[in-house]
């Protein structure tokens, strides 16, 4: 008899070692020496109390302009998204269409529009394929008839619709790069090819800009 | 109209009229509604849904409230029914704060016909909670716990066959004319005779002492390695759906890992991208993406962000924590190093919940710097200096330990 309660002192002893040593991973495992790895300084995206809304995640000082930033003057609006269609030209500070920012919009068309939008701008991308998302629209002049390379930028900077801004992940700059490669998607719905030559060849002398409307800040929200 | 068109469109009402227990005036569903159906999923149910407001009003059953002659004046260019000063066109363009309609000029009567029998006729079948409820549980039971019943099965096997070769050696010992013994007798002889014999305690003792000693080593090593590490999030983001069903590109919310040290944790605002429309997830149904909205303040009901509404930031759960005193940059490694999002990461597109797939101590990126090769290709700029590693380091591969990828000073300082 004191052999088998021995015996299962043992196997529980093993037992336990087992079961002690069984992790959870929903807790951070255990720390040598944490004052090395975490300093004082607020981390990206820690919580903070010195803040009213408890997050260490600023906004930029209002009035503030990150290097590289154009003004965009037309608001968010309708009236802005009708003057954004009669630019009918690429603005002189947008990026040269050329091969190689036709290759950089698609690669972020790719990572950005192509869920909803399509491969060819069909609007039958991934998303609608699997009834997730409908209502696309394709990008050819039947379905769009006053698309310009202006109002696309606009409908990427503000949303349409049930589309969201997209200002805060692209870039400005990468914003014209993406409607280089709407305009060439249409063309190509169009059954015709994009003429780099005349689209490049902007001299922004017909861009309409509202001066006398009040200019809605990009949303800088990172 | 041939006489034969006019004979389809009047079956086809006259079916629907069958169907449908609200029978409409029988000229207005003189419509096909499967081409209507087509039409609206293709061309309105981006702004339109048919039970309920999104950007524009909710279009099931939208031959009860307008004229026939109204619907396809307004589907087809309602900026000129607004401009002749129509009062109803006027006054719903404002209670939809002026949300703009494109014109479909090219949407024949026809066409618009089609579409109102659809929402006539697509208003009428909803499916059941119930069956929503029976889908629902299908797709959340079937994970992958194989493991446990192979292991079960095969303990089940073991003692079963143990069992059945106590009762051989017993029958062969009633045959012999032996006495007979249990399986338990058998067993405490069996430890009697082993616990005399010094070899066997010495060996028992030898196995514990590695045994222990090896947990010891490895709990330590553990300390400060959070590999495996998966809290639980305050949302029930499945990564799973969104990167693997739905194949959205990782840098779609992590946008910033291509341009800074951190890859940003999404803000709401990206969630509301396609959550504005997504109104309910296959799996938690409204309960999680109710979430978003209370963070942000979009009510589901009129599909309308609230104004002066106080957002309040999600509380993420950070997984992967590199301490204070090691540098890492993101944009580096995702831009020049043109790493995959998964070779650190690991298959988080196939992770219900993510958990920390890498160790992220030193070791581990030591050895990543000295298996990596670098791109040479196309980089003229440094074509003399990547000769010259070349044929110092006698090999054909520059890897990024060549370069100054062991260096202290480079991630320490």
């Amino acid at each position: 008899m004191n052999i088998s309660k021995s015996k299962i002192l043992g196997l529980a002893l093993i037992a336990s070692v087992f079961i002690g040593c069984q992790r959870d991973v929903t807790k951070p495992g255990r720390e040598y020496m944490p004052n090395m790895y975490r300093g004082p300084q607020l981390n990206t995206y820690a919580a903070s109390d010195l803040f009213s809304d408890s997050s260490a995640a600023r906004l930029p000082v209002e009035g503030t302009v990150p290097r590289g930033y154009t003004p965009y003057n037309l608001p968010n609006s309708n009236e802005g998204y009708f003057a954004s269609m009669e630019n009918k030209q690429y603005p002189t500070h947008a990026p040269k269409v050329n091969e190689n920012n036709l290759l950089e919009g698609e690669r972020l068309y790719t990572r950005f529009c192509v869920n909803c939008h399509g491969a060819k701008g069909d609007g039958i991308g991934n998303l609608v394929k699997q009834e997730k998302f409908a209502g696309v629209p394709t990008y050819d002049s039947q379905r769009l008839p006053n698309l310009t390379p202006s109002s696309v930028f606009h409908v990427i900077t503000y949303g349409k619709g049930v589309m969201g801004s997209h200002a805060a992940q692209i870039e400005s700059q990468d914003r014209w790069r993406i409607v280089q490669h709407v305009m060439k998607l249409r063309a190509e719905l169009d059954g015709t090819e994009l003429n780099i030559a005349e689209a490049s060849s902007n001299d922004g002398s017909d861009v309409v800009v509202i001066d006398d409307l009040e200019v809605v800040e990009e949303n800088t929200e990172e | 109209m041939n006489k034969q068109r006019l004979f389809y469109q009047l079956l086809v009402g006259m079916f629907l009229m069958s169907m449908s227990l609200f029978a409409q005036d029988e000229s207005e569903l003189l419509g096909d509604p499967d081409n209507g159906k087509k039409i609206f999923t293709g061309q309105c149910a981006a702004c339109h849904k048919l039970d309920k407001k999104a950007i524009g009003p909710a279009l099931g059953g939208v031959a009860e409230r307008r004229d026939m002659d109204w619907i396809i004046a307004w589907t087809r260019n309602n900026a000129q029914l607004r401009a002749s000063g129509d009062k109803d066109a006027i006054a719903i363009f404002e209670e939809y704060n002026g949300s703009l309609m494109p014109a479909f000029e090219y949407l024949s009567e026809q066409d618009v016909k089609d579409i109102v029998a659809y929402t006539m006729a697509g208003a009428k079948p909803k499916p059941s909670p119930d069956d929503d409820k029976i889908t629902t549980t299908e797709v959340g039971g079937d994970s992958d716990d194989g493991s446990i019943w192979i292991i079960l099965g095969l303990a089940i096997f073991l003692i079963v066959l143990i069992a059945i070769l106590v009762k051989v050696k017993n029958t062969l010992k009633v045959i012999k004319g032996d006495p007979t013994s249990s399986l338990l007798e058998d067993a405490s002889v069996f430890t009697k005779v082993a616990v005399r014999n010094r070899k066997v305690i010495t060996l028992f003792t030898i196995v514990v002492a590695i045994f222990l000693l090896n947990q010891l080593y490895w709990s330590l090593m553990s300390i400060g390695v959070e590999e495996g590490y998966q809290p639980e999030q305050p949302i029930a983001f499945s990564h799973k759906l969104h990167a693997g069903d739905n194949q959205i590109d990782c840098q779609y919310c992590h946008y910033g890992a291509e341009k800074g040290k951190h890859s940003n944790i999404p803000s709401v605002s990206v969630c509301m991208n396609c959550h504005q429309y997504v109104q309910e997830g296959p799996k938690h149904g409204e309960k999680e993406i109710d979430k978003i909205y209370a963070a942000v303040g979009f009510d589901r009901e009129t599909s309308q962000y609230i104004e002066g509404y106080e957002k309040k930031p999600v509380k993420w759960v950070r997984i992967h924590n590199l301490p204070d005193l090691a540098y890492f940059s993101h944009a580096q490694h995702v831009n020049a190093g043109n790493i995959e999002c998964q070779t650190c990461h690991g298959p988080v597109e196939e992770m219900e919940e993510v958990y920390q797939y890498s160790p992220l101590t030193m070791g581990w990126c030591i050895n990543c710097h000295r298996e990596t090769e670098v791109d040479t290709k196309e980089n003229g700029y440094y074509e003399e200096m990547h000769e010259k590693l070349k044929a110092k380091h006698g090999t054909d591969k520059i890897t990024v330990d060549m370069i100054g990828g062991l260096e202290c000073g480079k991630c320490h300082y």
